[in-house]
């Protein structure tokens, strides 16, 4: 088998807390390739945003190990290198981008801490960058507070490209956002992953999300991995009731989705059935 | 009839919650900004109404004014009348304060900075407890809080109250942020964004357990959201709102059959679909967004004058 892009090996990752230990993941692999939107999704406390702060360094796994392009991903001072390869899009970006910097100059940050380009071009590739996710280029000069949720968006995919990353952590990237909003930043994060050959970990609670862009699917539940494969698989013929489950919940707006949705209820119904 | 009856009478027909051409103008550096322009809506007792639109259009700053939390803000110019039952609250905010967390409550859209960071959640809890009794000790306290964390599926209980919001996934925060907004029984619960950070089951059951408290009390929901499948299995109402003003106000069911603004209809169509690849083609501009309000039948406010 080639080396994967991303692998994750058998990590477990524990934290101390109030009275204890919690387990956030237990004995978690997943293979991440080249070029891919891979969908990270599952039941709320499931250890998904924990995954992508261990993918982003933000601490070490507890045993197991992250390896990208076969290199070991640690935490403490892992290189300028490979921070400058991995980025994160968060939910908020007003807590991602400091309200003191303008729109430009937190774009330009990203220049000159990884050296970026010369110097005399960097005022120039942040206009084109502002571009590139569809602002004008004068928003250089605003603050991200008076920018609506959409814009403060595209401001943070701006600066995450001006890295001129290989991998890009998504932790609910629209889920703050309308759809119409939503659906131009999918179009926007999907054109950029293939003019830029990115790969995309993208965690969401929004399945009709999952369904449009995803490559391939991983499914948490309490802290464990219960499913990993391809997206057109995984709707067709979710292999666990745990996957039904959710497939079966997502509220929806049409007669067509709901009849969609409504074969895994009946499912639902026959595995209940099965089991009484 | 003596004249505290007369006046329950009156609170129970009104509207719970009245908004009548409400502007709200922030000062900024850059000059003032028009974030509400003349909206008007109403929420009956035991009704759920749904806010829908653009992200900034103003749906969160309605509920701040609501919750009385913008007026206390600098720079910023709030004109038109807001009444909660009887109780007009611009102007004046003895009685908002006082509601505050009690009667009234808010699930805030970012859990993770509404929570306060310096105190453990068990505190938080105490805290709102005691708004509504402040003489409940600390085991009773603590004893409500662990039947409302249940409530809203959090399994481990002590580990919540004993932990900091950092603790928690967003998910989490978000279910503290509900069972604190809904543990004091609150006639009006203004919901911003209240499922946004969980998975399908947990939100389903959390609406479940909203809906068992606005059938037993008659509480009423103010709903934000731009998840519209959830809007359409929750609320009864809904208000579409874009750039600072409602462009579309029907019931849920006419909203979904009969969408008639063009923004409303432009954002219908822009819902990502479970059963198909791809995300839907939409337009940068589309004609018709600003024209003026569309309400359909049987939607109009009931007048003050016969409440
Ligand atoms: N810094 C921390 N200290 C203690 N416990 C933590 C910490 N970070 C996460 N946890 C715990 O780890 C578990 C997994 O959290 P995580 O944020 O990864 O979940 P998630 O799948 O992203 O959930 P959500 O969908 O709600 O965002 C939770 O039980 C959480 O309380
Ligand atoms: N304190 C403030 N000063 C200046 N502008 C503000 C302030 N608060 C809000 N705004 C602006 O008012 C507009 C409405 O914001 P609001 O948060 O109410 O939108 P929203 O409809 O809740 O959006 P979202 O769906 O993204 O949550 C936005 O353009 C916002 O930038
Ligand atoms: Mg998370
Ligand atoms: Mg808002």
């Amino acid at each position: 088998m080639s080396e994967a892009f991303l692998s994750v090996e058998g990590v477990t990752k524990r934290f101390r807390s109030a009275g204890g230990e919690v387990i956030a993941l237990e004995d978690v692999s997943i293979r991440v390739d080249h070029g891919e939107c891979h969908a990270i999704i599952g039941e709320s406390g499931s250890g998904k945003s924990t995954l992508g702060g261990l993918i982003l360094g933000l601490f070490e796994p507890t045993s197991g190990s992250v390896r990208f392009k076969g290199e070991i991903l640690g935490a403490p001072r892992r290189p300028l290198r490979l921070k400058r390869a991995i980025q994160l899009i968060q939910q908020n970006p007003l807590s991602a981008l400091n309200p003191r910097r303008t729109v430009g100059q937190s774009i330009r940050l990203a220049f000159d801490v990884h050296a970026i380009g010369e110097k005399a071009q960097r005022g120039k590739r942040v206009a084109e960058l502002l571009g590139e996710v569809g602002l004008p280029a004068d928003y250089a000069l605003r603050s991200p507070h008076g920018l609506s949720g959409g814009e403060r968006q595209r401001v943070a995919i701006a600066r995450a490209l001006a890295c001129e990353p290989e991998l890009i952590v998504l932790d609910e990237p629209t889920s703050a956002l309308d759809v119409l909003v939503q659906a131009r930043v999918l179009q926007l994060l999907m054109r950029i992953r293939h003019q830029h050959r990115l790969t995309y970990a993208f965690i969401t609670h929004d399945l009709a999300v999952v369904r449009g862009i995803a490559d391939r699917v991983s499914v948490f539940e309490k802290g464990r991995l219960v499913e990993s494969g391809l997206a057109d698989a995984i709707f067709a013929t979710p292999q666990s009731d745990y996957t039904r489950r959710l497939l079966a919940a997502v509220p929806v707006v049409s007669d067509e989705e709901a009849r969609f949705r409504d074969r895994f209820r009946a499912a639902e119904v026959d595995a209940e059935e099965a089991e009484d | 009839m003596s004249p505290a009856s007369a006046a329950t009478v009156n609170e129970r027909k009104a509207a719970v919650l009245a908004v009548r051409s409400l502007s709200v103008t922030f000062q900024s550096p850059t000059g003032p900004f028009e974030a509400l322009r003349n909206v008007t809506l109403h929420v009956r007792p035991g009704e759920k109404i749904g806010l829908v639109g653009e992200s900034g259009s103003g749906k969160s700053t309605i509920a701040r004014v609501v919750l009385g939390l913008l007026q206390e803000e600098r720079d910023v110019a709030v004109s038109g009348s807001v009444r909660l039952g009887l109780r007009e609250i611009l102007g004046d905010q003895s009685f908002i304060r006082e509601s505050r967390g009690d009667r009234v409550s808010m699930i805030f859209q970012d859990a993770v900075s509404a929570l306060n960071p310096t105190f453990t959640i068990g505190d938080q809890f105490k805290e709102v407890l005691r708004r509504r009794n402040p003489t409940i000790s600390t085991a009773a306290a603590l004893r409500r809080a662990r039947v409302a964390l249940a409530d809203v599926y959090l399994h481990e209980p002590d580990r919540v109250l004993g932990s900091y919001v950092f603790q928690l996934s967003g998910g989490m925060s978000q279910r503290v942020m509900i069972a604190l907004a809904l543990i004091n029984d609150p006639d009006l619960i203004v919901a911003d964004e209240p499922g946004s950070s969980l998975d399908v089951t947990v939100q389903a059951r959390t609406l479940h357990l909203m809906n068992d408290l606005i059938g037993r009390r008659r509480t009423s929901v103010m709903f934000i959201s731009h998840n519209l499948g959830v809007v359409r299995e929750f609320a009864d109402r809904v208000y579409v709102i874009y750039r600072g003003g409602i462009v579309e106000h029907a019931t849920t069911a006419q909203l979904f059959a009969d969408p008639r603004h063009p923004y409303t209809r432009a954002l219908l169509a822009a819902i990502p679909r479970l059963d198909q690849r791809g995300i839907p083609d939409v337009p940068e501009t589309i004609p018709g967004f600003a024209d003026p309000l569309i309400e359909h039948e049987g939607c109009e406010e009931p007048s003050l004058a016969s409440a």
